[in-house]
């Protein structure tokens, strides 16, 4: 009964999170003084397209997508839109829908962050672990730190480097994209390992950039547990290094980095905006990217609501989780 | 007591969420699988709208705003005209003719027996009259629809007299209704759509017409849409496309869009930024590049001996388009609202310079708003003694500076134009093809005296079209067979007052101006009487210094002859060679499979 009361205060508290993150969601693309829907029209007749008057027009349009009622208004219609997941059409995409755009984009970020950053995940706990760790090969301790300097590089920084070297100086990897102009998506080996190869680059400026990271913050708390009386203990105790090194090492070390963990996966469904326009990788990244640029509020409405979703969510999950990785921590036990 | 998380073991939770990632990727199981062409029958093009992604893969329907026919559409739908501008050709496709009554209020219409929509329809008169009635009523209604305004402005109705003949009766006399609405040219025209499929549609304005593996959309042009996603589209031909067909072109039998066209597969993507695409030039994967300005085209030539232009691999590297470039004024505008600062302004330009370092020398000064295409010839020939004698290109910054102490101006301490104390100030803003052109222009008129500031901001539409800027240096796209579509354009019907969204953003008025255009609407392509109202008009447009010209605009795109030969060039201009207008479809026509 106790648990069930912990997870009803952290569901609450996420909905208030949620919700005060979405009225800034809302209101923040609105203080841009940009029209999205005039500059689509205006855009549209300087390519010669037959609009008519474009003022007339806009105002069709404006009503179409609801901009002409009063903004007390919008935000209620906004809010009933994601209570109801139906963000309605994109601006600057009209007439495809919202959810049509995200989903279509969502497979290539999870593809290229989820892996992206669950390999610098644990490639950099382990690092950050074993340098601190004394009995670890002496060469970690000459590598490693070498890796933490890229740390203190952006993304997209290092994949700009990356483009340079690997695909403009020794044509290695492909420029830009998320697979080769004559290839069609589709569940095919050729198409696999064609979007395998085109996101290799950009998976490797997110895992250097980011393996770092996540080797000093795991360093310094290892440092820290390493000083425990328990670690003296288990070494008097005469157990094994290794089974030092993980059960009573890394285990209670990982606690903070599982936070990160949970923080950094929710962020993945906004995929690394930058890295994905540095690669023109063709993800929710990329989607944000045009949203902003464009001021299509819908597209970004919905794009936003999902980070915050996700992040929300992996905090619930990440408070539900930490019971089963410290046994300090279950509910009850201290009772 | 062990937290269980709905009565999962820790080893089966994990396994939960690797089986959810796994299902999170299964979205692109939804796209079908194609058949394989080979490389050598597959054209690639780079397309507009501009970006990495295709903004409008999801929307083939082309009367709906969003909708861009540029990049599928115009493969698959047919006019019932093409306009090919570079060779002044007029040609049938849909139809075979059309007569006007006496008085342009009405014309008749012979569609081509044969035709057939890609799912075996019949193409005749009631797709035509329903396509161009349901414009007529959206453009006097609901007002949702791409080209509708322009169609209920002139058409009272349209009737079918029989299953191959249509008659437009119009509003008033339009001897440009088949050129101007019938035509595609450019990004103009209307193409028919299918009766059969929009007749059941509620809101055609939101209608995508995207069921591709129902066939649709469904057009009667010699390709199919087999697929689109954001970063690609692609289309496959149509054996069995009416043009194929023995017997249906009559005299135009032997013209180069009569047959199949060769490429059996077109993929198109995103016309992104030009590294990228010369990138894909020099390694065969692209064909048809969109765009490539100097810098870029200069390194491509010379590093692919297999890649050519229209002007071969010689400067200009390229075909005039329809967007001779000026700088425009706000005559709205405090700053520039004086015709007298505006002359000052114009001989403080240097239109020269301008083209040395924008186009490296390949373009030529204008000297009217209209491009120097075939049929216009006669009238830009007639303006050039009137734009001689307003020194039209003249840059004379001594004249500039005369004009200013003129009319009261004086230097201030900074060396800037000022009057009572108060210096004369302008900001400039510039079409983003333009953008490298801005810091010139200003730097030429602060050199001159004038401050004036290029602004460089992703709502420059937007800013512009309201009337909040003082000059901004933009394109025209009027004239291409007849110089009032270019008259047209300075028409106080567009005129708006400054904070409402201008289709024209200008906002110049002359009645005597409008008068010679409405003049000049009157009398059929042509005419001879059609010159001296030209000549008049611009005399004042002149006199008014209503902008300040800079040069003719240049499409300069590469091709690539590895796979396909025959690309329009200036010796056979038989289309023009742009993927960014709808008359994309007849290049395709006219390419030849190489040799390998």
């Amino acid at each position: 009964m106790l648990w069930l009361g912990t997870l009803a205060r952290r569901i609450l508290v996420l909905v208030a999170v949620v919700v005060t993150a979405a009225t800034l969601n809302f209101v923040l693309p609105k203080l841009a003084p940009k029209n999205p829907v005039a500059s689509k029209l205006i855009e549209m007749s300087e390519t010669g397209a037959s609009v008519g008057d474009i003022e007339s027009l806009l105002k069709v349009y404006e009503a179409k997508f609801g901009l002409d009622r009063p903004i007390v208004l919008q935000y209620f219609d906004y809010l009933g839109s994601l209570f109801t997941f139906d963000l309605g059409y994109s601006i600057s995409f009209y007439p495809t829908r919202v959810a049509d755009l995200i989903l279509s984009a969502l497979p290539w970020t999870i593809g290229l962050l989820f892996t992206a950053t669950i390999i610098a995940f644990l490639l950099g706990t382990l690092l950050g672990a074993l340098v601190a760790w004394e009995k670890a090969p002496k060469f970690l301790q000459v590598v490693t730190p070498g890796i933490m300097v890229l740390a203190a590089l952006p993304y997209y920084l290092l994949g700009l480097v990356l483009i340079y070297l690997f695909a403009f100086v020794w044509h290695v990897f492909p420029l830009q994209g998320g697979y080769s102009i004559l290839a069609f998506p589709g569940w095919n080996w050729g198409f696999v390992l064609d979007v395998l190869y085109h996101s290799l680059l950009p998976a490797l400026s997110i895992v250097l950039a980011s393996v770092g990271s996540w080797a000093l913050a795991m360093r310094g708390m290892m440092v820290t547990v390493q000083g425990e009386d328990y670690m003296l203990y288990s070494e008097a105790n005469g157990l094994r290094p290794r089974r030092r090194f993980l059960h009573y090492g890394v285990r209670n070390a990982i606690l903070p980095q599982m936070t990160a963990l949970a923080l950094q996966l929710g962020h993945i469904a906004a995929g690394a905006v930058l890295v994905e326009r540095v690669f023109l990788y063709p993800g929710v990244g990329m989607l944000l990217f045009r949203a902003i640029e464009r001021s299509d509020y819908f597209v970004i409405y919905g794009v936003v609501f999902i980070i915050v979703v996700m992040v929300a969510l992996s905090m619930l999950l990440v408070d539900l989780l930490y019971p089963l990785l410290d046994p300090r921590i279950r509910t009850g036990a201290a009772a | 007591m062990v937290l269980k998380l709905g009565g999962l073991t820790r080893r089966q939770f994990t396994n939960l969420c690797l089986g959810t990632l796994v299902m999170a990727s299964l979205p692109l199981a939804g796209v079908q699988a194609l058949d394989s062409v080979a490389r050598e029958d597959t054209l690639v093009t780079e397309s507009p709208p501009a970006g990495t992604t295709f903004t409008n893969y999801n929307t083939l329907n082309p009367f709906v705003v969003g909708g861009d026919p540029r990049s599928h559409l115009q493969f698959v739908l047919e006019p019932l005209f093409y306009w090919s501008n570079l060779s002044a050709e007029h040609i049938p496709f849909l139809a075979t003719g059309y007569e006007f009554n006496d008085d342009y209020t009405s014309v008749t219409v012979t569609l081509r027996e044969g035709v057939t929509w890609a799912d075996g329809e019949a193409f005749d008169a009631d797709d035509v009259v329903f396509t161009f009635e349901m414009l007529r009523e959206n453009g006097e209604g609901a007002k949702d629809l791409v080209n509708a305004q322009e169609v209920a402005t002139a058409l009272e109705k349209a009737t079918k007299v029989d299953a191959h003949t249509v008659r437009f009766d119009l509003k008033h006399p339009d001897p440009r209704f088949v050129l101007g609405t019938l035509t595609v040219t450019f990004n103009k025209g209307v193409f028919p759509v299918p009766q059969h499929v929009y007749n059941s549609v509620e809101d055609i304005a939101g209608f995508q017409d995207n069921d591709i593996a129902a066939g649709h959309p469904i057009g009667t042009g010699p390709y199919q849409v087999v697929a689109a996603v954001p970063e690609r589209i692609i289309l496959d031909r149509r054996d069995d496309w009416w043009g194929a067909t023995e017997g249906v072109w009559g005299d135009q039998e032997g013209a180069n869009y009569t047959d199949l066209p060769q490429p059996k597969r077109i993929i198109t993507i995103p016309r992104n930024d030009y590294q990228q695409g010369a990138q894909a030039m020099l390694s065969q994967q692209l064909d048809w590049m969109a765009e490539a300005p100097v810098p870029i085209m200069e390194p491509l030539l010379s590093q692919a001996p297999f890649i050519t232009t229209y002007s071969d691999r010689e400067p200009p590297y390229g075909n005039i388009d329809w967007w001779p470039t000026s700088l425009f004024f706000n005559h709205d505008s405090e700053a520039v609202s004086d015709p007298e600062i505006r002359r000052a302004i114009s001989y403080a330009i240097n239109a020269e310079q301008v083209i040395e370092v924008f186009h490296q020398g390949y373009a030529e000064l204008i000297s009217s708003p209209m491009p120097d295409f075939e049929a216009l010839g006669v009238y830009n020939e007639a303006l050039e003694p009137v734009a001689k004698e307003h020194e039209l290109n003249a840059f004379d910054p001594e004249k500039s500076a005369e004009i200013m102490t003129g009319i009261g101006y004086e230097k201030d301490g900074e060396g800037f134009w000022s009057k009572d104390g108060e210096r004369w100030t302008a900001r400039i803003f510039a079409a983003q093809p333009l953008e490298t052109q801005g810091p010139i222009i200003a730097e030429q008129l602060r050199r001159a005296g004038f401050d004036a500031t290029f602004t460089r901001t992703p709502d420059y539409r937007q800013i512009i079209f309201s009337g909040n800027f003082d000059m901004a240096l933009w394109g025209h796209g009027g004239a291409i067979y007849d110089p009032y579509e270019t008259m047209f354009l300075y028409h106080s019907d567009f005129y708006r007052p400054v904070g409402e969204i201008a289709t024209r953003f200008w906002r110049w008025k002359n009645e005597r101006f409008d008068e010679l255009t409405e003049k000049v609407a009157q009398l059929p392509i042509g005419d001879p009487k059609i010159e001296p109202l030209v000549k008049e008009a611009f005399t004042i447009w002149m006199d008014e210094v209503v902008e300040v010209p800079i040069s003719e605009w240049y499409h300069r795109i590469p091709f690539s002859t590895v796979y396909w030969s025959n690309w329009p060039s200036v010796e056979d201009p038989y289309a023009p060679p742009t993927i960014s207008h709808w008359t994309a479809l007849l290049v395709i026509h006219g390419l030849e499979k190489t040799e390998g």
